[in-house]
């Protein structure tokens, strides 16, 4: 797949997760857009290209963001490595196994996320978080996912024999 | 060389380096043209995908006369909020009043103003963050149309927030209900102040701290701001208080304020241009009131004669 065409394709996601998704479900639980497109493309895809992808979409995110610079990139590379390496190690037709993972990866981004900002002096409460944001956020991208993960296999199947790496 | 970053590995240390750089740059307060250029960019995307979502939005309204209730309610609803805003004005004189009353000789130099007579910027909101750890929005307006650092953010409704950070055509806003937002307010009935913060993290509640003990606040009391430090000016509505957090063994009393402006549905702010933040750790003597051009707005209220 053309790098020009990964790029525009986490722009608009970036836009989507900043202006349309706000606008649709406003509040602080929406789905994380970057999240299920890192996470699907390693499973979909693997081959260590989802690294790239939450690196890229990352920075993106970052720019977007009023957050420290590099939270979402450095959180959605680390997320992006995990989907790639757990993908070669399970049947590519275990549905359920996918689904879960991107539960638990869910999870580790806004539970990681939420420590970095702690460490550099924001304020978080815990319990509000967890239990107000980051568990009804996972449900949600889980639900998404196997959408997600159809439409980014649908892509593969396109894009696969033309791969430059 | 261009090899190297040809193959998987080395665009990924790209990409590490790029993140590393952005880092710095954020962190030396030297991110301004590369945000500068990627908002000129992705900003004309975002203004085209909220005119296309709100047309959606009316499409699927269906009827005229959908539309023309709608512009209605909400011209009702700019009314309401005026009145509002008003109401507690004309309730804040009748306490001025009397408090200079009783006070002889005490001179009052705190500017009355309409928010329509300040001078504002109307700024549409293009996104908000991606992180559910921080609450801010980006406006389409910067520096170049005269919005700067700490400039207070208001709705008709009341305070939103404040300039964060500024690019050229483009603010960060600070919202209220960000952890790190702190705002010195006052109990419009008792006068007592503290300081409102917010609490973020899925929550869309502000909670005033350091009140003191006793009878400084109940439920229902409007909260203002105070004026105090000279960031905010004096008298915009912040919230109403929902709920008394009080124990006998606290220092201070705790209020939980549900604020006047709904934050999940922020189209539109104004930006409170003419309003210069005081800086009081570079003043002598700190300035009290805000650095607003005053305009007397209305006679005060007529009050009972004494009976003699």
């Amino acid at each position: 797949m053309s790098p020009y065409f990964v790029i525009l394709l986490l722009g608009f996601i970036a836009v989507l997760q900043t202006t349309l998704v706000p606008l649709i479900l406003p509040g602080p639980v929406r789905p994380d857009l970057m999240l299920l497109i890192v996470v699907g493309w390693g499973v979909v895809h693997g081959n260590g290209q989802a690294a790239l992808w939450g690196l890229g979409g990352g920075i993106l995110l970052d720019l977007f963001s009023g957050t420290p610079f590099g939270l979402h990139s450095l959180s959605l590379g680390a997320v992006g490595l995990l989907a790639d390496s757990l993908q070669t190690n399970f049947f590519r037709s275990n549905i359920l196994m996918p689904i879960v993972m991107m539960f638990v990866t869910t999870l580790l981004y806004h539970i990681g996320q939420a420590a970095a900002m702690q460490t550099l002096g924001y304020a978080v409460n815990w319990a509000s978080y967890i239990f107000g944001v980051v568990l009804p956020t996972c449900m949600l991208n889980t639900a998404l996912s196997p959408l997600v993960f159809w439409l980014l296999r649908r892509l593969d199947h396109v894009v696969r024999p033309r791969l430059t790496w | 060389m261009l090899d190297l970053f040809r193959s998987r590995s080395g665009f990924a240390l790209l990409l590490v380096a790029l993140v590393f750089i952005g880092i710095v740059l954020r962190f030396t307060g030297q991110m301004g043209l590369v945000e500068d250029v990627s908002f000129g960019v992705f900003a004309p995307v975002q203004s085209v995908l909220l005119d296309l979502t709100n047309g959606v939005r009316n499409l699927f309204g269906g009827f005229r006369d959908v539309n023309e209730l709608r512009a209605e309610v909400k011209q009702l609803q700019d009314q309401l909020n005026k009145s509002t805003i008003d109401s507690v004005r004309v309730r804040e004189l009748e306490i001025e009043n009397t408090e200079l009353r009783d006070q002889l000789g005490y001179k009052q130099a705190n500017p009355d103003y309409l928010l329509s007579g300040s001078t504002v910027i109307e700024g549409r909101v293009l996104g908000q963050d991606p992180s559910a750890l921080v609450n801010y929005v980006v406006i389409d307006e910067g520096r170049a149309e005269g919005v700067g650092l700490g400039m207070p953010v208001v709705t008709p409704a009341g305070l939103a927030g404040r300039v964060t950070e500024v690019g050229t055509h483009w603010a960060r806003v600070l919202l209220l209900t960000d952890p790190s937002s702190s705002v010195n307010a006052v109990v419009q009935s008792t006068r007592a102040t503290g300081i409102i913060q917010g609490q973020g993290q899925g929550s869309d509640l502000l909670v005033m701290r350091y009140l003191p003990l006793g009878e400084a606040v109940k439920e229902g009391d409007l909260i203002l701001t105070s004026g105090i430090g000279g960031s905010f000016p004096k008298r915009l509505v912040i919230g109403q208080v929902i709920k008394v957090n009080q124990r006998e063994t606290d220092l201070f009393t705790e209020a939980i304020v549900r604020p006047s402006v709904d934050f999940s549905r922020l189209d539109y702010v104004l930006v409170m241009k003419k309003f210069t933040p005081t800086d009081i750790t570079t003043e002598a003597t700190p300035t009290p009131t805000p650095t607003v051009t005053r305009t007397p707005t209305r006679r005060p209220p007529p009050t009972a004669t004494p009976q003699q």
